[in-house]
Parts: C-alpha cells; structure tokens; sequence
C-alpha cells in the first residue's frame, strides 16, 4: 500500500472539547523522508492534532489527510499509517504475543510478522508474558512492534520515548532516523525539545493549538543573533567602552558575565585590551534551541538573567 | 469481504486471548445443570406419588435457564466494545479496522457466535441435567422447540449486549445497566402496568418479548397436562402475543440498540 506519497496534511484544524479549545485553525504538512518533530508545551493539542489525523477524534472544522486521503477512507489503515499513542493499551491480561496476533489478523499478515516485530523491538523473551506486567518502556516497544505490524508508510509517535531507558532512547533515534532515511514519513510529537533534538530535522511548533514555527531545525537555530560571552575583570569598564563603539546589545547575566551582540570575539578581545580590562572568558553563545523553544511558546521564560 | 473476515478472526483472538469467556460459561453451565436436574427430581416426586403425573417440567426449565444464559450472554456482548474503551485497546482496534462500522459488524459476529455458544451449552447440560434428574421430557419435541427458540433470544440478548457496550462506552455502565434494567426495571414497568390493569403491554417490553419467545410454549403444554389439583396454580397468566411476535419484539429492541450503539461509535471521540 505504499502507492501515496506519505504525506500528512493539516489545514485549518479546529477542534474544542466544551468550552475548552484544543486546536484552532491548524496547518502544517509532513514531508516522506525526513523525521519531523511535533513540539509544544502540555495541553498545546498535540495529542488532539494527532488523533484527529488518525481518525480517532473529529474534528469541528478543517482536515487531515494521509496519502492525500482522510484515515477513514484510506481502507487499510495499518498498511498506511502506524501510530504509537499515550493512551493506547494493552489488555493487561494478553500475552504480547496474543496482543499482536490479534492485530496481526485485523491487518492480514502472516504469523511471521509478529515474530519478526519482536525480534526488532526486543521483546522476544518476554513475548509470553502479560502485557499487564510490562514496564513503561516495555510497553513503549509493544506499541511500537503493533504500529510496525503493517509495514506502514507513515509512523506517528507521540512521546514514544516517555518511560524509555537511555539505550532504549539511543535505539529509536536510529530506528527513526533509518526509518526515514527509506523513504518513509515520521511524525514524533514531544513536549521535551531536548528529547527530540537529535532525531528530527523539521519541526512544527504549536503553542495554544496553532502553529508558531513550521521549518528546519538548523533555520530556527540560525535564526538566533549569536552572542558572545565574557567575563571581565571590570564589566563597566568594558560595558563604557562598548557603548563608545556604539555595541548597545548588552546583556548582564546571572553568573556575572556579559552576553554581547554585534561585534565577534576579536573585535570585543581588542576593545577590551584598548580599555585596560582583562578576559577571563571569552566565548560565542551556542543556539539555545531550548530557549527559542520557550520564548515561541510562551514568552514569558524568555527573560532568564535580562535586567 | 475479506477484510471483514480478518476483522472477525481478530475478535476470536481478542475473545480466546483472555478467561472471560469461559469464566462466564462455567455459571451458564452449570446453572443449566443443577436448575434442570432439579427439576427433573421435582418430576420424580410428583410421578411417584400415589396417582401422580408425568409433569413436564424439562421444556420449563430448559427456558428459565435460557433466560439466565440470555443475560450473562448480554453481559458478554456489552463487554464487547466497552472493555476495549476500558483498557484503551479500542485505539489500536480503530486504527487496524477499515471502518469503526466494520469493527462494529466483526464484534457483532464474534462476540453473537459464543452467545450461541453458550446457548448450545445450556441445551446440553441442561438436557443431561433433566435426564439425571428423572424423566420430566414429556414431550421431547417441546424441549426441542424450546431450545430453539431459546438459542434464538440467546443470540439476540448477545447482540443487543454489544449494542448497549457500544452505545454506553463505559464497561462498568454497560454491565449495570444490562443487569439493572432485566433485574429491577422491567419487573417494576411490568408492576406498574400490572396495578394498572393493562398487563398485556408488559409482554412487549424485552424481558416479556424473549419470555414470550422462550418459555411460554413449555408453561402452554404444562397447563394443557393433567396436574394434581394442589398444582395447578399461577399457570393461568400466558404471553398475549404469540412466540414469533415476541421473537420479532426482541429482534426489533436488538436492531434498535445496536443501531443506536453504531452511531454513538461512530461518532464518539477516541481521546
């Protein structure tokens, strides 16, 4: 059934939960090929966005589409689209085996595949164990084995690495990556920047259920003016001669040093010998993406250490 | 087509992954046995005294027995869709179904075919119950008739079962208000209507529709039989409405709720 590009696409999604608005006028596309982060604080409506993509939640106004198809009429759903959700369960009384057996036959796969999902997420030793007695990240890997069962095309994930061990972690970021690197789409939705910092290469950042920042993670980290940091033996002195040389972006941080915007390393190095101050440090501010991260979000964690 | 089908077999794997299903067939067995042989010694009694009958209590007590099967069947279907919300497995379910509405059809099919399961079950035991008991069958093709027809309402208190799970959503709910509508409503609609003075509309509620269905032929046959005189009490109240109607009565309420559950699945959201 991979015979659709891959492509999900959000327009104009709105949905409310009583008087509680979820997403408004949403809109975002998902490229096959790469992995694309979906990012925003809790209760931003990435949950909802993903369910309603998924068929699961309706919504008030606008679409979803996978393969150019709204999940409902793609007609082997599975084939097309696996997903890892928070709240999908396992009946704690299954055996994992008999939990994909199950849906391994809904799908219409042989029996092969199920083993073979095991092996791949590493739960064929515990495979006759009830799902009931499965840790967190156990189960994280039996939902991801269930949403691999078809052989999709896209794979949606929300915050599938919740519960995981670190080598847990480290193996579905190469899972992921290798997955799109095939051709395939990948939709990870996380409130953890940090967590999906290395994985994706595109990001959709929502906050209050619309869109703040759709594009490359390198463009949003470029997108921040650099700084350069120092520590000064007398940070008036340097702060005076700055502003002679008319450096007006001028930040004093927390820890005592400088947060300096304009002029690079040398040229600060050299104004600081010309006003008789000594360097302790001297260094250019690496892109916070966590920060850049908040101020789109919100605005108001923005501000740590400005004066 | 096909995809129904690997839906279908999905729900018997779902169903024999798990204990409920034969954790409801021991009571329903069980109950068939004990309640039937029971009546079966009852016969006994009454064909040894000086005088006595031969009463046919089997086909009796074969459609009291279906009347019990036909509520843990129920209980069976309303588990049907409501567990999955329950244990959130409906999520997975939807997202490997074609349609919410052929997940709906599989479960109808599934979950109907171990109601007739059950059904089969209570005719077996129930006739090895009666037979141990004493030779209360009379007429074997009354007990025949009667299990028929039983294993029919069987079928439909399955699938109304699954229509009322689907309709509530909620696993406790659906059980409750299975339990509490055949244990409590109905009598109390019937009651009323009873003090009333229009009984005949109690025969067209669900629980007086399958009795219809079921048990009012085997009452009919005990009635026409010559009981002792200190027997023949509380027989003088038959259904107004003959089996085929309540059989149709019943199939009318299933068809309703499984309507009425179809369209809340189908529009409820999976969060």
């Amino acid at each position: 059934m991979h015979d659709g590009s891959g492509r999900i696409a959000v327009d104009g999604l709105t949905k409310s939960f009583g008087s509680v608005t979820a997403v408004t006028g949403l809109g975002f596309t998902v490229e096959p090929g790469s992995v694309t982060g979906f990012l925003g604080p809790n209760g931003s409506g990435k949950t909802t966005t993903l369910r309603m993509i998924l068929g699961l939640v309706r919504p008030d106004g606008g679409t979803a589409t996978v393969n150019g198809v709204p999940f409902d009429r793609l007609g082997h759903p599975a084939r097309v689209v696996g997903a890892v959700l928070e709240a999908q369960g396992f009946h704690p009384a299954r055996q994992a085996r008999s939990h994909l057996s199950t849906y391994a036959a809904a799908i219409g796969v042989p029996a092969q595949r199920v083993d073979a999902m095991l092996d791949l997420v590493g739960l064929r030793p515990a495979a006759t164990r009830r799902a009931g007695g499965y840790s967190l990240g156990m189960r994280q890997r039996l939902a991801l084995a269930t949403a691999l069962l078809g052989d999709p095309q896209v794979l949606v994930l929300d915050e599938p690495a919740n519960g995981m061990d670190p080598e847990g972690i480290a193996w579905l970021r190469a899972f992921l990556q290798a997955f799109a690197r095939s051709g395939r789409t990948v939709l990870v939705a996380s409130h953890l920047l940090a967590e999906i910092e290395q994985t994706v290469d595109q990001v959709v950042i929502v906050s209050r259920g619309a869109c703040v920042y759709h594009g490359s993670l390198d463009e949003l980290r470029h997108g921040q003016r650099s700084r350069v940091l120092v520590a000064a033996s007398d940070s008036r002195a340097l702060v005076t001669a700055l502003r002679a040389r008319d450096v007006t972006d001028v930040e004093q941080r927390m820890d005592g040093r400088l947060a300096i915007g304009g002029p690079d390393r040398w040229q600060i190095a050299h104004l600081a010998l010309e006003a008789g101050v000594a360097l302790y440090d001297l260094a250019e501010e690496r892109a916070d993406l966590e920060q850049i991260f908040l101020q789109l979000t919100s605005g108001q964690y923005g501000n740590e250490g400005r004066w | 087509m096909t995809i129904l089908a690997q839906l279908i077999r999905a729900e018997y794997r779902k169903i024999f992954s798990t204990k409920l299903w034969w954790g409801l067939l021991i009571p329903v067995a069980l109950t068939a046995l004990l309640f039937n042989l029971a009546g079966g010694g009852f016969a006994n009694i009454v064909a040894d005294r000086p005088g006595g009958v031969e009463l046919p209590v089997a086909p009796i007590t074969l459609g009291l027995t279906m009347s019990f099967t036909a509520t843990f069947a129920a209980i069976f279907g309303a588990l049907a869709v409501s567990s999955e919300h329950r244990h959130r497995t409906i999520t997975t379910t939807l997202l490997t179904g074609s349609s919410r509405q052929a997940v709906l059809g599989a479960k109808l099919v599934a979950h109907g075919s171990i109601g007739l399961l059950y059904a089969l079950a209570t005719v077996l035991f129930g006739a090895l119950g009666a037979a141990i008991g004493g030779d209360s069958f009379a007429d074997p093709g009354t007990f025949l008739v009667v299990a028929g027809h039983g294993c029919l309402a069987v079928l439909l208190w399955t699938l109304l079962g699954v229509g009322v799970g689907s309709l509530i959503g909620n696993q406790v709910a659906a059980v409750l208000a299975l339990v509490l509508y055949s244990l409590i409503v109905d009598p109390l609609i019937g009651g009323f209507l009873t003090a009333a003075d229009i009984p005949d509309v109690a025969d067209y509620l669900p629980d007086g529709a399958s009795a219809a269905l079921t048990t009012d032929i085997a009452f009919r046959q005990l009635a026409g039989s010559e009981l002792p005189a200190e027997l023949g009490v509380g027989l003088s109240t038959f259904a107004t409405v003959p089996w085929w109607v309540g059989g149709l009565l019943l199939a009318g309420y299933t068809a309703l709720l499984v309507g009425l559950g179809g369209v809340a699945g189908l529009r409820r959201d999976i969060t």
